[in-house]
């Protein structure tokens, strides 16, 4: 068990479960980020941040501050 | 001609025709299936109060029907967490002044990735409306080896289900039948049944708002205001925020004495339901095809090649602006520059006339149009970005030199394009769908530095710098005001995003859009229109003010100043030449070009001395003082709050040299420099002219880009803008004044 923000390049695994402020939760699963979808990490932007992720269907930017709410399972 | 116009007034809002909402998540082709519907029978405007864009047009269904179509902003849910996907909601509730509730909802969704579109098609069919599923991208999926059983989806979901490729016009006449039958028979989609616990969550939340005699919400919205917590409903029921979080913690207790998690519930209920729904409808490959989009991706988005192909690409745009604008502009001004001189001819025997004409209208509009071709090539390019996909790349790369300041990557290339220009960099600031970063973009665009700031940069430098202290120090200065704007502008645009929006972070969820060839047809139409956005709103106001600066500057003007300035003139230029008066009198009499010329530039000067705007510089010259600004320089400043390059020209007429001089002109350099206060200490000294560069600098002296504010946020935002940067740069100066004579004291 870790979270995507620690996870690093091509490493991969399943979302377990969201916990994020606020509505941030809702936003983050009608963009298809659920519990059971696979993830990808595909690479970090040149500055550190944001994350580069591949989802199935597609593939999604967020920040490291975002991605800590996403635990992921291997 | 008459028939586009009229087309055009047919676009406007008629109660009569249908009503039909385009909806979708980003990047779905939603606006190309709008341009394929609706063509050049399209206008675009704002929602009232939001820096939203709202675009609409006519499309007729059939030989009978017409129809009204709204391109919404691109969301992924209606929880309405920011402003534009706030308008979603409020258009699809009936929210927005002026509008009806729409009459079918066309939902367009993208094939390669069905099911999570799907999820927003389920929360809209929730709201009763009658609802299409377009299913774009066709070509795409097809491409991916995905297809799609259209036939089954239609059957499951109880709605219209049309395939479509929009970016090649297919499915669009079916989309037409579609809409026009959704309308005739309105459709009701099956969506998700709602636990009894959700049930009575709503039930509790409409009980509350009744006892209370609160708004009513539809059953809709109650839900919406159950399962999101930043909603925008919230501040339309007129329940106060402890009211509001009693109520609705209360009902999310319920969720939860269910067992539910009221954050998750929705999401999870509905993809559920998604998932039975969407069962045999998708058929993938069995083994996934990589398309040639990852590998283009790897190399765009790497750590450092990423980097070097962005820089190169932005080098290439703005390369191409510089290189491409500049012999269109100096066309442009060349054209407006031989219209004057050849209407000014005619309108010899009536100066005033003449100099309204010349001076005003035709230097207003010129002022105007000259800004075109930057525009032009600039969303051009925009639009290629955009299209193909690369945009959101770009975003990514750079996100982190502006997320500290509560913006996002998306507001990179609005800032570097206001290096060369603020308006396209304004406008540009569409690209940014969250309103506020949106609106904190363009209130520091006009802070980097343009290309208009330039000829002050180098006729002070050039002037004062430079003769003292060599190229290299001159070359740092020129640097230092360039990055000027851009160091003040960030820890500004962090304070407006702490002090009046009062957001800490907001996040940025961006998705990647598959690379795509661009409709370069498209791409031509989009930039038409913002050229003509931009000559029609701010054409009119910056015309409008053109004449008011010049009527400022012109009047009064009595006889009597020419004669006194004449007798004055004679008796100077005879002490200076060795001549007697009357020599110089009938020099003048023969029409002597030298003298006669030199007599001219003078009385200009002393008219320009005497007018209304001269008086305003006198007046106003205390509150400059300490920046060190004389009166002369006041008046340059002033006249060019219009357009701050016209401070060339007034310093030319300030002193008695006439408007034709330029940044290098030696008599300008040479006045400036043994200008002298009546004291007998120079007028400019370092501090002084780096004062007045800051000054300029900070300041927004330009009509034109206070007009493109205006339109792209409301008035009141530009009028802010206006305020905040000239208060901003009045401090610089006197800042830069200040320090700069007490560092010349030590020393
Ligand atoms: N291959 C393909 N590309 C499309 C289709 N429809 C739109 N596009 C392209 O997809 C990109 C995004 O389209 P746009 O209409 O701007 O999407 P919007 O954000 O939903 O308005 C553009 O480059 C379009 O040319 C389609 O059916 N097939």
């Amino acid at each position: 068990m870790t979270t995507l923000n620690l996870m690093k390049k091509n490493q991969s695994g399943r979302i377990a479960s969201i916990r994020a402020a606020g509505s941030l939760t809702g936003r983050l699963m009608a963009m298809g980020l659920l519990p059971g979808a696979k993830v990808q990490v595909l690479g970090v932007a040149p500055l550190g941040d944001p994350m580069l992720v591949q989802l199935e269907g597609c593939r999604m930017s967020l920040r490291r501050s975002e991605a800590e709410s996403l635990t992921i399972e291997e | 001609m008459s028939r586009l116009v009229q087309s055009i007034a047919n676009a406007s809002i008629d109660d009569a025709t249908l009503q039909v909402a385009l909806i979708g998540n980003p990047n779905t082709g939603k606006s190309t299936a709008f341009n394929r519907l609706t063509g050049i029978r399209q206008r675009t405007g704002n929602y009232p109060g939001v820096t939203v864009e709202r675009r609409y047009g006519t499309c007729s269904l059939d030989a009978d029907h017409n129809a009204t179509i709204v391109d919404l902003p691109g969301t992924y849910s209606l929880a309405a967490a920011s402003a534009d996907e706030r308008v979603v909601v409020d258009v699809l509730s009936g929210h927005i002044p002026g509008t009806r509730l729409p009459d079918v909802a066309v939902c367009v969704a993208d094939a390669t990735n069905l099911m999570r579109h799907l999820f927003l098609v389920s929360q809209i069919a929730e709201t009763g409306v009658s609802v299409v599923l377009a299913v774009n991208l066709m070509d795409a999926a097809e491409s991916q080896g995905i297809s799609i059983d259209a036939k089954l989806l239609s059957e499951r979901l109880n709605i219209p289900v049309v395939p479509m490729c929009a970016s090649r016009g297919r499915g669009l006449d079916e989309l037409r039948a579609a809409i026009l039958k959704a309308h005739q028979q309105p459709t009701k989609m099956n969506n998700l049944q709602w636990p009894q616990a959700v049930h009575e969550a709503t039930e509790y939340l409409r009980q509350s708002l009744a006892a209370e005699k609160a708004r009513d919400l539809t059953p809709p919205e109650l839900l919406r205001l159950l399962f999101d917590q930043d909603s925008a409903i919230a501040d339309r029921i007129g329940w106060s925020a402890a009211q509001h979080r009693m109520h609705v913690d209360q009902a999310r207790t319920m969720l939860h004495e269910a067992n539910l998690d009221p954050d998750t519930v929705e999401p999870m209920l509905r993809y559920a339901f998604l998932a039975e729904i969407m069962e045999n409808v998708v058929t993938h490959p069995t083994v996934r095809r990589a398309t040639g989009g990852e590998s283009i991706d790897r190399l765009l988005t790497h750590r450092f090649w990423g980097l070097i192909v962005f820089a190169a690409l932005m080098y290439g745009v703005f390369w191409t602006i510089y290189t491409g604008a500049g012999p269109m502009m100096d066309a442009i001004d060349g054209t407006f520059g031989w219209l004057g001189e050849i209407v000014g001819t005619q309108l010899e025997s009536w100066p005033m006339i003449q100099s309204l004409v010349v001076d005003g209208l035709i230097a207003g509009v010129g002022g105007v149009v000259i800004f075109l071709p930057q525009i032009l090539i600039l969303f051009f390019f925009i639009s290629l970005l955009e299209d193909t996909g690369y945009m959101a790349r770009a975003a990514y790369l750079m996100d982190k030199l502006f997320s500290w300041c509560g913006l996002n990557g998306k507001s990179f290339v609005p800032l570097l394009s206001s290096f060369a220009c603020a308006i396209p960099g304004v406008m540009g600031a569409r690209t940014i769908d969250n309103p506020r970063s949106r609106l904190t973009t363009i209130l520091i665009a006009p802070l980097m530095s343009c290309s208009a700031r330039l000829p002050v940069y180098v006729l002070l430098i050039g002037a004062f710098i430079e003769p003292k202290y060599g190229s290299a120090i001159a070359a740092a200065v020129l640097f230092g005001m360039h990055l000027l704007g851009l160091v003040i502008a960030l820890p500004f645009a962090l304070l407006f995003n702490r002090v009046i929006f009062k957001v800490k972070r907001s996040p940025f969820i961006l998705e990647m859009p598959s690379y795509r060839v661009p409709d370069l047809r498209d791409a031509l139409w989009r930039m038409w229109n913002r050229g003509k956005d931009f000559l029609m709103t701010a054409g009119t106001v910056i015309l409008a003010m053109s004449i008011v600066i010049w009527a400022l500057s012109y009047f009064p003007r009595g006889e009597e100043v020419a004669e006194h300035e004449q007798t004055v003139f004679i008796t100077e230029y005879a002490a200076a030449h060795e001549l007697s008066p009357q020599r110089v009198g009938e020099l003048i009499e023969a029409g002597n070009e030298e003298v006669t010329g030199e007599l001219d530039a003078h009385i200009e000067g002393a008219y320009l001395e005497q007018s209304y705007l001269g008086r305003m510089g006198k007046a106003v010259q205390p509150l400059f003082a300490p920046a060190g600004f004389d009166w002369k320089t006041t008046v340059g400043v002033l006249a060019s709050f219009p357009a701050r390059e016209v401070i060339i020209s007034t310093l030319g007429i300030t002193y008695n040299l006439g408007a034709d001089v330029d940044e290098s002109s030696e008599g300008l350099i040479g006045s400036m420099k043994s200008a002298h206060w009546p004291d007998g200490s120079p007028v400019f000294t370092i501090p002084v002219a780096l004062a007045v560069m800051v000054f300029f600098a900070l300041c927004m002296q330009c009509m034109a880009t206070l007009a493109v504010m205006g339109r792209e946020a409301g008035w009141g935002w530009a009028a802010f803008g206006f305020t905040y940067m000239t208060v901003l740069a009045w401090f610089g100066a006197v800042f830069t004044y200040q320090v700069g004579t007490w560092i010349g004291n030590m020393a």
